[in-house]
């Protein structure tokens, strides 16, 4: 068997079709993590009686064990006695899995940023009055998605590729698709490399993007 | 019309005041000075409970607060009515000059936008600073920040500022400046606590002051009192050591 172009030409866009799965599983992962993620950070920042101690944990197992086993103990393990779970699409099933792995490592993302914001300025903010959800929302977050956008970014990146794992359940991802191209034509080598450079283009692509970004960010006030 | 009486703050093991009272009159400046590490900026920050105090009761105004059961509405009554000015400014620095006297008319005092940068600019112009109200605080110097900070703390109407070092992290042709301001809000019957090591400004703008050592208050008087004849032996040590 010799490497066919005109089969890995052919396959791009074959397997480009299910770019609209992985793109929705990303940016949906990425809305739910970014919440998670800040919620966790806020509870640790503030030490929320309750729900930082849930955090904690939270984090510790989400970022202390891979991300396949925790979808397959989502998928098939909590199904076993959740029918939500078990009559869940496996899309929906993979978006909350990536939404919490990657939810607990914004966290620590996000809450390094909130503590770079210089203190002086939130005693400030206390001592005018402003509550600590005012505080947060007008004067620490501000600053902190400064701070936190390039390792933020690097967690999205983390997350595209990782959404590659959903096919596992099921989910025809571009991952997906090249799975179900090479089972019918066993042609592995022209398959995995069209969706390696898929991922590459988007990845490298989306760097590009963070790069003007960050001089945006650097640059103001 | 501000009372402290008999303030407790502890870090820990560590007692910081032990137990501090004093009272002053509404355009009364009182300056606070002493060696580092006796508690002045610890007692500005116990008075509205940035540091909750363990003990004590801290008046301004018709607010009083107690510290044993002083609760979130009590303590933003209280910061309400009073204002800081700092060492290092501490200008919002996610916001322009004019936005950082806004911001507390905005989201403590309820004040409309409109109304908000009215006040602000008028400040602002008061302070000297209209021509930077559009500038980050990046962009100013730590003497255009210090305008602005107490820009910030005059637009809050407050019935006290308190003054952290104000000029103590300023280039020194800076300095006077500050202090000419400072003086300025004084004749213009504001109500001022001011830390401070400068003599000079004490000297000449204070009614009142007050030597700290160890977390307590060892003498209180007038300028007049503490620079003619201090009664304290550490008071006079202090003095020749400062002056």
């Amino acid at each position: 068997m010799v490497f066919d172009p005109v089969y890995f030409l052919e396959m791009i866009p074959s397997i480009a079709q299910a770019l609209d799965v992985t793109a929705a599983l990303s940016v949906i992962a990425l809305i739910f993590s970014l919440i998670l993620g800040s919620i966790a950070a806020v509870a640790e920042y503030y030490k929320l009686p309750v729900l930082n101690p849930l955090c904690r944990i939270y984090i510790s197992v989400f970022r202390g064990t891979p991300l396949l086993p925790q979808l397959f103990f989502f998928y098939f393990g909590v199904a076993y006695f959740s029918d939500f779970v078990k009559d869940m699409s496996p899309m929906t099933a993979s978006a909350i899995v990536l939404s919490l792995n990657m939810g607990a490592y914004m966290a620590e993302n996000i809450r390094g940023a909130l503590l770079s914001v210089d203190p002086g300025q939130i005693e400030a903010a206390f001592s005018f009055g402003m509550t600590r959800l005012q505080a947060m929302v007008r004067v620490i977050a501000p600053q902190a998605f400064r701070v936190a956008f390039p390792s933020l970014f690097n967690n999205f990146i983390d997350l595209i590729k990782g959404s590659s794992i959903a096919f596992v359940v099921g989910v025809v991802d571009i991952m997906g698709q090249a799975k179900m191209e090479a089972a019918i034509t066993f042609r592995f080598f022209e398959v995995y490399a069209a969706v390696m450079l898929i991922y590459w283009v988007i990845i490298t692509l989306l760097g590009f993007v963070q790069k003007k970004i960050e001089l945006w960010c650097s640059a103001a006030y | 019309m501000i009372k402290v009486e008999d303030l407790y703050v502890e870090f820990g093991p560590t007692k910081v005041l032990n137990g501090v009272s004093f009272e002053i009159e509404q355009g009364d400046v009182l300056a606070i000075i002493g060696p580092s590490g006796t508690g002045k900026s610890t007692l500005l920050r116990g008075m509205n409970f940035l540091i909750p105090p363990k003990s004590g009761t801290v008046t301004v105004g018709d607010v009083t607060v107690h510290a044993e059961n002083a609760g979130k509405k009590e303590i933003r009554a209280l910061r309400e009515q009073m204002s800081m000015v700092y060492q290092n400014y501490n200008l919002f620095k996610n916001m322009t000059a004019l936005e950082n006297v806004m911001e507390p008319l905005i989201t403590v005092h309820k004040i409309n936008r409109r109304e908000a940068e009215k006040t602000a600019l008028e400040f602002l112009d008061k302070v000297g600073m209209t021509d930077r109200k559009d500038f980050y605080p990046s962009k100013l110097s730590g003497g255009q920040q210090q305008r602005v900070g107490i820009a910030r703390a005059l637009a809050v109407n407050p019935k006290v500022i308190l003054f952290d070092e104000p000029t103590s992290a300023l280039d020194p042709e800076m300095v006077g400046d500050i202090l000419e301001l400072m003086k300025k809000l004084a004749e213009s019957g504001m109500t001022m606590i001011v830390v401070t090591h400068e003599m000079g400004f004490a000297r000449e703008v204070a009614t009142r002051m007050i030597f700290m050592e160890d977390g307590v208050i060892r003498e209180e008087g007038t300028p007049e009192e503490f620079f003619e004849h201090p009664k304290d032996k550490r008071l006079k040590e202090f003095m020749a050591k400062i002056i």
